[in-house]
């Protein structure tokens, strides 16, 4: 059965139909079956008493033979009531006076059941109800006393007071309606207010509160609602707080991975700085060698300059800044960060040629931070020999540029996990579980998408797409291919002492 | 009904499903807010019923239906009162007291002589012994208890004879009490100058003629000398119109005082007696002159022979009477007197 929506002025005339209705019926039972009988119990009271008193003044007349005096009551009593007919009869029910013209109506002539005794019926004569009354004078030794009294006002009575009542039901009906509907809405007024408050809520919006109007449910309803979203947004504000912050920590966490790396980068050229310095200071007049050495410290010192960079440049805590990002740039800063723990791991990290050419549009370190993690992320499931692929193409106005690896993949029902914060299938200490949650917010946020996608090396494969930076297109672009693949290799993941 | 009771009992949020006869309405019952379904249903059971029950009461519950119709068409003349059968017996009582109290003491003794006559009797009441006595002198009554006044005033004009007379207190006498309220204080007749006065009926003896004499005797009018006199047709009447102080005095069968003042005191506790007349003959029974003449015999026997029955023992006892004896007319010769005195001095009545 299908769900029907009742709305609350609906249901309170509903309500109030029923209620007059049900009212109205219960009075209808009352006035025909109580009050009518009532009433005919008392009319039979009355009319038994007028007869009993009658007789009483029929006994003298009687008595001694007074025919014309009993004729004078009888004709007394009919102009005072609504007496339909009046008989008197002796005691051998001859009739002494009656009040019809011609002749007495033979039905009246016959006694009822117990003639002794006083009885009355209700009978119908000529459409009208009468009460027929058998009044013995003198226990009977007289005679007997007949009269019929009108009590058709009763059911007149009735009938009138059964259509006023039916009038005051309609009248209440309509009136009622009237007002039931004009209160349903007067109800259901700041219940829509409250509706619609609620339908036009948005999170990252400034909360307005609902005006609460109403002393009742409803206006405790209001303020409660008011309360729920406050909290609500409050709630969502701290998240998007916490949500930045993870950013962050999950930068700090991944710098701390990157620590030894780097310490190791700085290392080994302070080592050949020493290295060279020793040789000088052994041997200070040798001029050649000391211009050779010095070469070789100065490209030393740049490259920890390099490094050292890179790594403030991603502990920087910076806003947003959009610009034109050149892909091999960044895909070469990163790999530098991860160059250390690559060699460790056995891992080759490759960067394919297609990636020249290409320009996107967004913040520098934040990709270059994006693309750390998904190099750690495909390091640390490598066994030793495995290869991490980087490259990128052109989809319709974006720059997609994707991390494969051939490791071991993502089970199926891991798939849609692995975007939750702090899912993660690596040891404590090993990683987060941060890392590729965070890496696809920021890539949001800089209106890009992250995604997993079907392994070309037949690993994971990890793809972030961005708008493209038009005004550093070059013609070389163009000509890219689609399809993801290997490309020629241009430099091997190998920290050199400078090259 | 059994499906919603069970699921509404399961407890919890759960809605029983509404079956495809209740259709709308129950579905809008289900959505009143926190009505419970059982509630609801029943609510509308319920109103379903005094719906159809007041259907019911307005279409079919008029009680016109249900009545027996009478049919005043057929008619019959009325019938002239002639009596089916021919009495044997009239009997004629003058209303000493209340018709309907007459009529109670004295209809056991008209059965009673039905009996012995072999025939039907009847019994005639008639509110003035002047009715009384024209019946009797038309013939259109056989046998008459009536006052000793009337008794006398029947032998000046017609043909009666003394059937019986009472015996009350072992006296076939009787007297006339001047009665007062108490409060007045007076002491013999004389001391009601100015009061208003009760007679009863303007042929009795102890009601009219006695304090008529008493009053010519005074060489009185009751007119003047009363401040106001009215006829109240019987003894009984008489007392209470004094009792409840419509009158101030009156002359009343003493019989019927005494009796009065043994067996309902009250009726009588703010009266005296003022005066006492010596005493009259008793009311007799009297028969007239054309009565069959064994019949006449066969009614006197049964009088005086009343005491002796068994049955006659309690009528006896509703006249108040001790037994019947043949009585004697010359002793209402006296009264005849004073009565003839009374017509003589104030006008006979009509």
């Amino acid at each position: 059965m299908p769900r029907l929506r009742v709305p609350i002025a609906t249901q309170l005339v509903a309500v109030l139909v029923a209620g007059v209705l049900l009212f109205a019926s219960m009075h209808l039972v009352v006035l025909r079956l109580l009050i009518t009988p009532v009433l005919h119990g008392v009319a039979e009271q009355r009319s038994q008493g007028l007869a009993r008193m009658l007789a009483a003044t029929l006994v003298e007349p009687l008595l001694v033979d007074d025919a014309l005096e009993v004729r004078q009551q009888l004709r007394r009593a009919l102009e005072q009531r609504d007496l339909h007919y009046g008989l008197v009869l002796d005691h051998e029910r001859r009739v002494v006076a009656t009040t019809f013209d011609r002749g007495v109506p033979l039905a009246l002539l016959q006694a009822p059941a117990s003639p002794a005794r006083e009885s009355s019926r209700l009978v119908q004569i000529g459409g009208d109800v009468v009460r027929d009354i058998w009044m013995p004078i003198a226990a009977g030794r007289l005679g007997v006393l007949r009269l019929g009294v009108d009590e058709d006002q009763i059911e007149r009575a009735i009938a009138t007071a059964s259509r006023w009542l039916l009038l005051m039901v309609a009248a209440f009906l309509l009136v009622g309606s009237v007002a039931a509907v004009t209160y349903g809405r007067h109800l259901t007024r700041p219940l829509l207010a409250v509706l619609d408050g609620l339908r036009r809520f948005r999170l990252d919006q400034p909360a307005v509160p609902l005006p609460v109007t109403r002393h009742d449910e409803v206006g405790d309803l209001t303020r409660a609602v008011n309360d729920v979203l406050a909290r609500l947004k409050l709630g969502h504000d701290e998240l998007a707080a916490a949500q930045a912050s993870l950013g962050e920590t999950e930068k700090l966490a991944s710098i701390g991975l990157l620590a030894a790396g780097v310490a190791h980068d700085i290392n080994n050229p302070l080592a050949g700085m020493r290295n060279a310095l020793q040789r000088i200071r052994a041997a200070p007049t040798h001029v050649e060698q000391t211009a050779a050495y010095v070469e070789m410290m100065l490209d030393a010192t740049q490259h920890i300059e390099q490094v050292v960079r890179a790594l403030l440049d991603m502990a920087r805590r910076a806003p947003v800044q959009r610009a034109g990002v050149e892909v091999v740039a960044v895909a070469e800063r990163a790999r530098r960060l991860c160059a250390h723990r690559a060699e460790r791991g056995g891992v080759e990290l490759i960067l394919a040629s297609g990636l020249e050419g290409y320009w996107l549009w967004g913040d520098g370190n934040r990709v270059v931070q994006v693309l750390v993690n998904l190099m750690l992320n495909a390091i640390d499931v490598l066994p030793q020999g495995g290869h991490v692929l980087v490259t990128a193409r052109q989809v319709g106005d974006r720059v997609e540029v994707c991390v494969d690896d051939d490791g071991p993949g993502i089970p199926e029902p891991m798939r849609a996990r692995v975007l939750e914060p702090f899912f993660t299938t690596k040891h404590a200490g090993q990683g987060t579980g941060l890392g590729l949650p965070v890496s696809k917010m920021l890539i949001e946020e800089m209106g890009g998408t992250l995604q997993l996608e079907q392994a070309a090396l037949g690993g994971t494969r990890v793809c972030l797409q961005l708008p493209r930076s038009e005004q550093h297109a070059t013609a070389a672009t163009a000509t890219q291919d689609q399809t993801g693949g290997a490309a020629a290799v241009v430099s091997t993941g190998e920290p050199a002492s400078g090259s | 009904m059994y499906q919603w009771r069970v699921a509404a009992q399961g407890g919890g949020p759960s809605r029983p499903a509404c079956s495809r006869a209740t259709g709308v309405a129950c579905e809008v019952v289900r959505y009143s807010g926190g009505m419970s379904t059982r509630c609801a249903w029943t609510l509308l059971e319920a109103a379903r019923g005094m719906l159809a029950l007041a259907a019911l009461a307005v279409a079919g519950g008029c009680p016109d239906h249900a009545l027996p119709v009478v049919d005043l068409g057929e008619t019959v003349a009325s019938a002239s009162p002639h009596a089916a059968s021919v009495p044997v017996l009239r009997l004629a009582v003058g209303a000493m007291t209340s018709p309907e109290a007459t009529f109670t003491s004295y209809i056991d003794l008209m059965h009673l002589l039905e009996v012995q006559l072999g025939g039907s009797a009847t019994l005639v009441l008639r509110r003035s012994y002047g009715e009384i006595n024209a019946l009797l002198l038309r013939g259109e009554v056989d046998v008459a208890f009536i006052c000793s006044g009337a008794y006398v005033k029947l032998v000046d004009e017609g043909d009666v004879e003394l059937l019986a007379v009472p015996l009350v207190d072992g006296r076939p006498h009787y007297r006339s009490d001047i009665i007062a309220r108490r409060e007045r204080g007076a002491r013999d007749f004389a001391e009601l100058r100015g009061l208003r006065f009760a007679f009863t009926d303007p042929l009795s003896n102890t009601g009219r003629y006695y304090p008529m004499h008493l009053l010519q005797q005074m060489s009185e009018q009751p007119a003047t000398f009363f401040s106001a006199v009215v006829f109240t047709g019987g003894h009984d009447t008489s007392i209470a119109a004094v009792q409840d102080g419509l009158v101030d005095a009156a002359a009343v069968d003493s019989l019927i005082f005494d009796h009065l003042q043994r067996t309902n005191p009250e009726r009588v506790r703010d009266l005296w007696v003022v005066q006492h007349s010596p005493d009259f003959p008793i009311p007799p029974v009297v028969v007239r002159a054309g009565f069959d003449a064994l019949l006449k015999q066969r009614v006197r026997e049964t009088l005086l022979a009343l005491h002796t029955l068994e049955r006659g023992q309690g009528v006896l006892r509703e006249l108040h009477v001790d037994r019947f004896v043949q009585g004697d007319a010359a002793d209402y010769l006296a009264l005849q007197q004073m009565i003839r005195d009374v017509d003589r001095a104030f006008g006979a009545p009509r």
